[in-house]
């Protein structure tokens, strides 16, 4: 199943950032068709996700089949994870294990751990599993 | 003894800097598949002609490293395209590669999952490109 992505203000105008993270998640769809089922879960939230370091942020907005990707922070995102680009690729890195869940014991799981307890990693509403769960295993490239 | 940069001596030692790596070797363990690099043009750096670095990578070895046209280094699985200008601060330590991509310094094409899921291998890679003694062109005194 493809999903298709859409940039508010035009694939031209996308950030390289807001551009490769849309890409990862269609990608990843594309080559595991059941994480259709995440995008249908997270379908009416949005993410906002900033890297502080490279000094971009960006918006995902789920709706159905269709991510619709937003230079900045807008609208009241569900969530909203801040991570310099290490951390933010290294969460990419992280496996799915048993009931879809992230698994956090392993290195790259450790990682993330090891941010977010350094607070190199901040996510501004941890507990809304809800949304992070699904968006763990829509960029999981493992 | 230093390199002229992007020369055929640069890229033999490089390639054997890359495979002197056991870094490289256990993140690149199970890679497959050529990356092209490609060097952009920038005649006021005294570099005159755009020129491909073509990389035959496979299972942790760097099986050939030669310098290229622009059109056998388009050809790689995956690409990375970049001002000559870019590519010295990278080897230069003075640019981080994949923050460079994610701002959108560097181009990327290739599926983003797997250049993901090998950051580590990549990063090495870079850390092989600055332990080549290098000549740049726009050093060299007129």
């Amino acid at each position: 199943m493809a999903i298709s992505v859409v940039f508010e203000d035009g694939e031209d105008n996308a950030s390289a950032m807001a551009s490769m993270f849309a890409g990862l998640i269609q990608a990843n769809v594309e080559q595991h068709p059941e994480r259709e089922a995440d995008m249908l879960q997270l379908s009416g939230k949005s993410v906002c996700i900033e890297v502080p370091d490279i000094e971009e942020a960006l918006t995902l907005e789920f709706l159905e089949r269709q991510l619709l990707v937003r230079n900045g922070k807008k609208g009241n995102p569900a969530v909203t994870i801040a991570a310099d680009s290490d951390v933010a690729m290294g969460m990419s890195l992280m496996k799915i294990g048993l009931a879809g869940m992230p698994v956090y014991w392993d290195g790259a799981g450790r990682d993330v751990v090891r941010a977010l307890v350094r607070r190199k990693l901040k996510i501004n509403r941890p507990w809304r599993i809800d949304v992070l769960n699904p968006l763990t295993r829509l960029f999981s490239v493992v | 003894m230093a390199y002229d940069a992007f020369s055929d001596e640069w890229a033999k030692a490089y390639k054997d800097e890359i495979n002197k790596s056991p870094v490289y070797k256990q993140a690149a363990a199970t890679w497959e598949g050529s990356v092209g690099l490609v060097v952009e043009a920038e005649p006021e750096n005294n570099f005159p002609q755009t020129t491909g670095v073509f990389l035959d990578l496979w299972h942790g070895e760097a099986r050939d490293v030669k310098i290229v046209s622009e059109a056998d280094a388009e050809n790689a699985q995956f690409v990375i395209r970049g001002p000559y200008s870019r590519w010295k601060q990278v080897a230069k330590k003075e640019l981080d590669a994949t923050k460079a991509m994610m701002q959108g310094k560097l181009k990327l094409k290739g599926d983003l999952p797997t250049i993901v899921r090998y950051t580590k291998a990549s990063q090495e890679m870079t850390e092989c490109t600055t332990r080549v003694p290098v000549i740049y062109p726009d050093e060299v005194p007129a």
